[in-house]
C-alpha cells in the first residue's frame, strides 16, 4: 500500500529507522502508556485518546483508550499528518476544516470532529509517532492545553527512550554472558579427553552432554593410564555452573590424574584431591564441591579388577553378561570440597567376560521422563538388558539416545562411561 | 488431582515449627535446584539451638539439595548451632548414605517424638 507522498516527512527513512531502534512495534499492552491516555481523556474531557506510532503503511496504536482497534492505515490517520509538525497539530472542527473534511474518518461512519496530536519526538528529533485525543464533538483547544498535551507526549517520550535504554543494557549483558559461556563451554571441552585411549584390555565407550539451558555446568569423565597395564575411570560433577565451576572440574581432574601417579588405593587419591581443594582455605570458604567416582582398572587373566572409591557420587552399575538383574557398586564418602579430612573406603569388584559397567553422573539418573517419573537406575538397567552382546560405544549411544527420546527432560549436564572386559 | 498435575514434579515446600529451642522444618516433595532457595531463605533466621530438617515427606533428593545441606552445615558450624536431620526414608536416605551425611549432620530415623 502506497502512501500519500505529501504525508511523507523528509526524513521518512532516518524516521522508521528510528521506529525500529525503538522497538515497540506490536509490543505487549503496557501499563505506563495506559496511565498516560487515561489521564489525557480525562484531563481534556474526550471519550479517546490514544498514543501511535507511525509505521511504513500504518499507524499502530500503543495504548488505546476508549477505542477497540489496535491500528488503522497511515493514508485516513491523522497523526500521519501530525508528526509533520513539531507542535501540536489541532483540528477543532474537522468536519469544516479544509484539511480534514474530506478524510475518510471525519465524512464517515466514525464521525471524528476534533483532533489534537502531540508528536513523540526522539532526542535526535524524528516523530514516531503521536499522543493524541479525539472527539466526536467540535471541541476548543487553548495555549494551555496544547502545552499540557505536550507535556504529556513528552512523557511517553521518556517512557520509551527509559525502555530503549533498558533493552540497551540487557543486550550488552546477553552479548557478555553469550560470550562467558561460550569461553565455559571450551574450557569444558578442553577437560574431556578428546577420544578415549584404545586399550588391550578393555573396551570403552563414553558420551558427555550438556544441560540443554544455556550455562555450562561441571560434569566431566576421564580415562588415563595408570601403571603398566592399568587404567583409571573417573566421572565428576562439580556443583554450580560457568568458568568458576569449570576451574574446579581443572582442579580436580589434574589432582586425580597427578596422585594416581603414587598409589594404587583409589580412597587415597580422593583424599588427595580434597587436601588440594583445601589448600590456603578453610571449611566454608569454597563455593563449589565436587562428586566424583574414581576406578583403578588392573586387567587379570581375561577379567577386569576393579578398585573404586566414590565422593558423594552416584553408584557405579554393573550388568552381569546373561543376567536380568542390575548390580550396585555401593562406594560411599562425602563429595569432595566439602570439609577436611573425610573418609573415603576402596571397595574391589571384578568384571568378567561380557559385564558390562556403567559409571555417571545424576543428570543421567534423574533425567526425567515424558510421565513425569525419573529415568532412574532402572532405566539405565532396560537399555543394559536391551544391549547385551553390544559393544561399550554402542552401549553409551544407545543410553544417549535415551535421553533424546520424545518428552524426556535433561535438566543437568550428563556424563557416562561404559566399560567390558574384552 | 488432574492429568496435568499428575505428571508434574511435586513442589518443593517447607514448613518450620518452634518447639523450644528446636527449629523443626518440615520438607515436602522434591528438593532439587528450584526449591533449595525456598530452604536457605526459610532458615536463614537460625542462628541458636537446634534446627532439625524432617524429611519423612520429602520424595526426592539430587545434587544442589545435597548442595544445600553442605552450605547449612557449614554455616550451622560457623554460627554455632546444631542442625540434624530426621525422617529420610527410600531414595532421599539412601542419597544422603551415598554422600556420608551421617559423618557430618546427625541423622535419626523418622519415628514421631525423636530428635
Amino acid at each position: 500500500m502506497s502512501v500519500d507522498p505529501a504525508l511523507l516527512p523528509s526524513d521518512e527513512d532516518e524516521r522508521l529507522e528510528a521506529v525500529q531502534r525503538y522497538n515497540v512495534l506490536d509490543s505487549p499492552p503496557d501499563g505506563a502508556f495506559d496511565r498516560v491516555t487515561a489521564l489525557a481523556a480525562r484531563h481534556f474531557d474526550v471519550p479517546i485518546a490514544i498514543v501511535t506510532i507511525v509505521d511504513t503503511d500504518r499507524i499502530w496504536f500503543k495504548s488505546r483508550y476508549g477505542l477497540e482497534v489496535d491500528e488503522i492505515g497511515r493514508d485516513p490517520g491523522l497523526c500521519a499528518s501530525a508528526i509533520l509538525h513539531d507542535d501540536p497539530w489541532i483540528v477543532e472542527q474537522a468536519d469544516r476544516d479544509p484539511r480534514t473534511l474530506a478524510n475518510p474518518l471525519v465524512a464517515g461512519e466514525f464521525g471524528l470532529r476534533f483532533y489534537a496530536g502531540a508528536p513523540l519526538t526522539t532526542h535526535d528529533g524524528h516523530n514516531l509517532g503521536t499522543l493524541c485525543v479525539i472527539d466526536r464533538e467540535p471541541r476548543e483547544m487553548s495555549d494551555e492545553d496544547s502545552d499540557t498535551l505536550r507535556d504529556l507526549a513528552a512523557i511517553v517520550m521518556d517512557e520509551l527512550e527509559l525502555r530503549l535504554a533498558a533493552r540497551t543494557v540487557v543486550d550488552r549483558e546477553q552479548t557478555l554472558r553469550t560470550f562467558a559461556e561460550r569461553t565455559a563451554r571450551a574450557l569444558q571441552a578442553s577437560l574431556l579427553p578428546p577420544e578415549l585411549p584404545a586399550l588391550a584390555a578393555a573396551d570403552l565407550g563414553a558420551f558427555y552432554e550438556p544441560a540443554r539451558d544455556a550455562e555450562v555446568a561441571g560434569d566431566f569423565y576421564d580415562v588415563f593410564p595408570v601403571g603398566a597395564e592399568g587404567f583409571a575411570l573417573v566421572v565428576g560433577d562439580v556443583s554450580g555452573k560457568g568458568p568458576p565451576a569449570a576451574a574446579v572440574t581443572a582442579l580436580v581432574r589434574h589432582t586425580i590424574r597427578t596422585a594416581s601417579m603414587t598409589t594404587d588405593d583409589p580412597a587415597a587419591v580422593l583424599r588427595t584431591v580434597n587436601d588440594a581443594m583445601f589448600l590456603g582455605q578453610t571449611e566454608g570458604d569454597l563455593a563449589h564441591y565436587c562428586t566424583v567416582h574414581l576406578t583403578f582398572v588392573t586387567p587379570l587373566a581375561g577379567a577386569l579388577v576393579l578398585r573404586s572409591a566414590a565422593a558423594g557420587h552416584p553408584p557405579g552399575l554393573v550388568l552381569r553378561a546373561g543376567s536380568e538383574t542390575l548390580q550396585e557398586l555401593p562406594a560411599f564418602g562425602p563429595p569432595v570440597g566439602w570439609y577436611k579430612d573425610p573418609s573415603f573406603a576402596s571397595t574391589e569388584v571384578t568384571l568378567d567376560a561380557g559385564d558390562v559397567l556403567v559409571l555417571h553422573t545424576d543428570g543421567l539418573t534423574e533425567a526425567r521422563q515424558a510421565d513425569g517419573s525419573l529415568l532412574g537406575e532402572a532405566g539405565i538397567g532396560d537399555v543394559l538388558r536391551r544391549c547385551q552382546g553390544k559393544s561399550s560405544p554402542a552401549i553409551a549411544e544407545a543410553v544417549q539416545a535415551m535421553l533424546h527420546e520424545p518428552g524426556v527432560d535433561v535438566r543437568d549436564d550428563t556424563a557416562v562411561l561404559v566399560v567390558q572386559a574384552r | 488431582m488432574s492429568e496435568e498435575d499428575a505428571v508434574r514434579a511435586p513442589v518443593f515446600r517447607v514448613e518450620v515449627r518452634q518447639e523450644d529451642a528446636t527449629v523443626r522444618a518440615m520438607l515436602y516433595g522434591e528438593l532439587d535446584m528450584i526449591g533449595t532457595g525456598a530452604l536457605e531463605t526459610t532458615l536463614g533466621g537460625v542462628r541458636t539451638g537446634t534446627c532439625v530438617l524432617d524429611m519423612r515427606h520429602l520424595t526426592f533428593l539430587d545434587s544442589a539439595g545435597i548442595h544445600v545441606l553442605m552450605r547449612l552445615d557449614t554455616r550451622a558450624r560457623a554460627e554455632g548451632w546444631d542442625l540434624a536431620i530426621t525422617g529420610a526414608t527410600g531414595a532421599v536416605a539412601r542419597v544422603l548414605a551415598l554422600c556420608r551425611m551421617g559423618d557430618r549432620i546427625p541423622i535419626t530415623d523418622g519415628s514421631p517424638g525423636t530428635a
